[in-house]
């Protein structure tokens, strides 16, 4: 097997005393979507901003297609930077309102000078057309495009410098139900077409089940569970994860209580639990849960997935 | 110009029934309508709401304060901006109690730390006094429905109310709604544009598309035998945990705004099914023999 | 909260002392000196005589050292000698702070009773003829020029109708009636301005209130237009408002300046005016100082009025 595209070795961001996340450790493959999942406050976000090169982590190393990138400067960083790039949530904020698409999508190809003026053109149009956008585009205004457009937008930009790895927060949570499977199709098409590694931030579940092909669950700046999507689907190990998918509520008739899945709220990531940080609300909690916090482990020599709790195996 | 048209609803003492539909459809705006709370500029032009046989719509504004907070309550979507930051969370519950009851500031006090208390809070006392910035998501969503509750009310109107929260909270907040209705009573008008969601809450369903109901019947003929191609496309559309599709059927193009409406069915341009008779008029809203209402004229064609 | 505002009064006292060094270099850099205009008053005043003069006051002396020694009497409470009254230059700034104080609280709660309802009723009833007229008046306040509007007012109420005095103060131990009649025309004056963007930025700052998703739930309670207005919207409104009071502070005090030269209210003021243009250092100097002094503790009230009207903000929290 070669050496995966991104590789995390304990990876680690604080914010003054907080811990955003914590010692992460995680490889994604091209061609790979890996799909993060939590719930606010769970440091998806800040690992996804460190993954995609826009935040120093505090600790730990990063290497993307097998260069180190942690502790270099702006200027040595900055070619391993056209590798990686990122799609956000809000298609509205993340395009300056006074660009026309024809500047959006050239600008990447600016800060690097890449080809003359016609040739970026050319470049802006043959994105518009990967991204399904009519050539006439070019001209206008992102002001003037419905959500789902503008995010083809975001994702045409995002392909401009044709990277291996691209970091998707959010990307269709902002949408409604009918465009947001016109967009992960798309994705799932781009993926195919230029072999893209996806990290995929999401909080839905529904979604992340339809397009990961591997799910990390991250609660409190951990990730508590790492499988394939098949796995985490079918035998769910650690207990949050057992209570995420139980919350998500089925399409069936039936007027129904889940019944209490998890109590209480999460606790704030700036006064986190000692030992195992879910155990205030895990119904498997011991005394050794509240002392020390397990390691993220696989299960099996044969298996794959991964699981951080001390009662792994005692669960149903 | 007419944002919704032709909408009939019913809901009955103690059920729940949700208007479903993607945003801009016009489901927030019958919430409004309800409360006769629109937005400047907008006004119900035709039409009867009543509330146990009382028309809402010709009452003067003041008849109206007496039913707004006490006989018909509204939970929304964003529990942070819903509720006013300089105020403690006590102090916002007790003000529905003092509006409408006849209690002094200390029972009003009291009643609304019992409130608290009822839809799950912990320290009811201390969080009482709790400026809403000092609370969670999940908990200032239970403070707006304690306030909802105060007055017991007939009919609570619940705008999205689980979107801004977290899966498990949104769990904690929905099997919540099931207690506070087994146990008041109260009709629920549910909206969102969740289908799971829906599918957890609603006794009855109505579908809506563009400013209309397109479809309209008990949650178990909307969600196994829907008839209209809207509402089967957006269920396909849907990604689900109990059923993996490569590719997830995709509805072309976009809702049309107010002003691109025309004498036509309103989803003519995306369906698959369109006839010549789709252009030339707006399809009933009409049921088949053993089929619930719906507003297509290839469906109801079919018989 | 105690050391929030020990903090607060250390950091403005510091802000004074800075001030009191820019303010005398200032003042030093100004041509001509007290000696300059004693030998153009007298003839029979040699050079000798002039620089014996200069001599015995310190004129001669290096910026900084005579800043020193003026700082240390000055810690003494010794704030020197005014030239041109002849006392200690306390004793008359003292009553001048007073009457400039009383101008300017009556300007503000003058302004601040006539802006909040008048912004408030023209966000409620926006596009109405109310709303325009407040903004028609509010843009007349802001563009008419005080002096003008001094004289126009002293035209009108004390030449041609007679019935206000056309400037000074009453008369010490006056009734409260007659001290008012005296203080109504330059208070007004002052006010005028203020009125007008007070007024302006409570509308804009209730419109922003009214659109708040809190307001719709207010509604949705069943509370009435006049509970939702007074109460929920208005006291979010004045969060920014108060801010902006504090700044205006110190444009009001400048504003009184002028206003106090027309109709000669025996301010602050006009106090400045003469010791600048008289020479008198001393008396220029605390004068200017004071005036610091009550900039300062505007932003420190409206830091508190903040901190009371917006529960989110916690003195001292961030150090």
């Amino acid at each position: 097997m070669s050496d995966p595209l991104v590789n995390a070795v304990g990876l680690s961001r604080r914010f003054g005393d907080v811990v955003a996340v914590n010692e992460v450790s995680m490889q994604i493959e091209s061609g790979e979507t890996l799909a993060l999942v939590g719930e606010s406050g769970s440091g998806k976000t800040t690992l996804g901003r460190m993954l995609s090169l826009l935040l120093p982590p505090s600790a730990g190393t990063l290497e993307i297609a097998g260069n180190n990138v942690v502790g270099l400067s702006r200027r040595a960083l900055k070619p391993v930077r056209r590798n990686v790039q990122m799609i956000f949530q809000d298609p509205v904020s993340s395009l300056n309102p006074r660009q026309t698409v024809a500047n959006i999508l050239t600008e990447p190809l600016r800060n690097y000078r890449l080809g003359s003026h016609t040739e970026q053109t050319a470049r802006a149009i043959e994105l518009l057309d990967a991204v399904g956008l009519p050539e006439e585009t070019l001209q206008r205004y992102p002001h003037e495009f419905s959500g789902g457009q503008r995010q083809r937008i975001t994702i045409a930009r995002a392909l401009a410098l044709n990277p291996g790895f691209i970091v998707a927060d959010e990307p269709v949570s902002a949408l409604d139900v009918s465009v947001q499977s016109q967009i992960l199709n798309l994705l799932a098409d781009l993926k195919e077409r230029y072999q893209l590694a996806y990290l995929f931030i999401s909080h839905d579940l529904a979604v992340v089940h339809h397009i990961a092909d591997r799910i990390a669950v991250m609660y409190l700046g951990n990730i508590v569970e790492l499988a394939t999507r098949e796995d985490l689907f079918r035998s769910p190990t650690h207990p949050y994860t057992q209570a995420l998918l139980k919350s998500v509520p089925e399409i069936r008739p039936g007027k129904r209580r889940l019944g209490q899945v998890l109590q209480g709220d999460p606790p704030s990531p700036a006064n986190p639990p000692s030992g195992c940080r879910f155990h205030p609300r895990c119904p498997r909690a011991t005394d050794l849960c509240r002392t020390k916090a397990p390691e993220l482990e696989t299960r099996s020599a044969t298996s794959s997935h991964q699981v951080a709790c001390h009662h792994a195996d005692t669960g149903a | 110009m007419p944002v919704v048209e032709a909408v009939n609803l019913a809901i009955a003492r103690g059920s729940t029934l949700a208007l479903v539909g993607e945003s801009g459809c016009g489901k927030s705006l019958i919430a409004s309508s309800i409360m006769q709370l629109l937005p400047p500029f907008g006004r119900v032009n035709r039409g009867v709401i009543s509330l146990d046989g009382q028309n809402l719509a010709s009452l003067d504004e003041r008849s109206l304060q007496k039913i707004r907070g006490n006989r018909i309550a509204m939970i929304f979507q964003e529990p942070m901006s819903a509720l006013n930051p300089v105020f403690t969370v006590g102090a916002q519950i007790a003000e529905s109690l003092l509006l409408h009851m006849e209690l002094d500031n200390k029972a009003a006090r009291q009643r609304s730390i019992e409130l608290l208390e009822s839809v799950g809070i912990p320290d009811p006392q201390v969080r009482a006094g709790n400026y809403p910035h000092e609370l969670s998501g999940g908990m200032r969503q239970r403070v707006l429905i304690a306030m909802a509750l105060a007055c017991e009310p007939d009919l609570i109107i619940a705008d999205e109310p689980t979107t801004a929260l977290d899966v498990t909270i949104q769990a904690q907040i929905l099997d919540l709604l099931h207690d506070l209705q087994e146990r008041h009573g109260a009709a629920i008008l549910f909206i969102s544009h969740d289908f799971g969601v829906v599918s957890q809450m609603a006794d009855d369903i109505a579908v809506m598309y563009a400013g209309r109901i397109i479809e309209q019947g008990s949650a178990a003929e909307i969600l196994e035998s829907p008839t209209h191609p809207y509402t089967r496309a957006l269920l396909a559309t849907t990604p689900r945990l109990d059923h993996k599709a490569d590719r997830l059927p995709a509805i072309v193009g976009r809702v049309p705004s107010p002003f691109e409406r025309d004498a036509g069915c309103h989803f003519r341009k995306r369906c698959d099914h369109a006839v010549a008779q789709c252009a030339a008029s707006y399809p009933e809203l009409i049921a088949r023999v053993g089929s619930h209402p719906c507003a297509c004229h290839v469906v109801n064609a079919n018989v | 909260m105690i050391g929030y505002l020990v903090i607060r009064l250390s950091q403005s006292l510091l802000v004074l002392m800075i001030m009191s060094f820019v303010i005398y270099s200032l003042i030093g850099l100004m041509p001509g000196d007290p000696i300059d205009l004693m030998i153009s008053s007298d003839p029979y005043m040699t050079s000798e005589d002039a620089a014996h003069l200069r001599s015995l006051y310190g004129l001669d002396l290096p910026i900084y050292e005579r800043y020193w020694n003026w700082l240390m009497s000055a810690l003494g409470g010794d704030f020197g000698y005014s030239r041109l009254y002849n006392q200690p230059v306390a004793q008359v700034l003292v009553p001048a702070l007073m009457n400039s104080v009383q101008l300017l609280v009556v300007a503000l709660v003058l302004s601040i009773s006539v802006a909040v309802p008048a912004g408030v009723l023209a966000a409620y009833r926006q596009r109405s003829v109310f709303d325009y007229s407040v903004n028609l008046f509010a843009f007349a306040g802001i563009s008419i020029p005080q002096f003008w509007l001094g004289l126009m007012l002293i035209m009108l109420f004390a030449v041609l109708l007679g019935w206000l005095p056309a400037g000074g103060i009453a008369p010490e131990g006056a009734p409260l009636g007659e001290q008012l009649r005296y203080l109504l025309l330059p208070a007004i004056t002052l006010t005028m301005t203020s009125i007008g963007s007070h007024a302006r930025y409570i509308r804009s700052a209730m419109l922003e209130v009214l659109r708040q998703d809190y307001i719709r739930t207010a509604r949705a309670k069943g509370a009435g237009a006049s509970r939702v207005i007074w109460r929920h919207a208005l006291r979010n409104a004045l969060i920014p408002f108060v801010t902006v009071l504090a700044l205006d502070f110190g444009f009001l005090f400048s504003g009184a300046l002028i206003v106090e030269t027309i109709f000669a209210w025996p301010g602050m003021g006009k106090l400045i005016f003469d010791a600048i243009m008289g020479n008198d250092y001393n008396l220029a100097l605390l004068s200017l100082m004071l005036a610091t002094a009550l900039v300062l503790t505007g932003n420190l009230l409206a830091d508190l009025a903040y901190a009371w009207l917006d529960p989110r903000i916690k003195l001292g929290s961030r150090g």
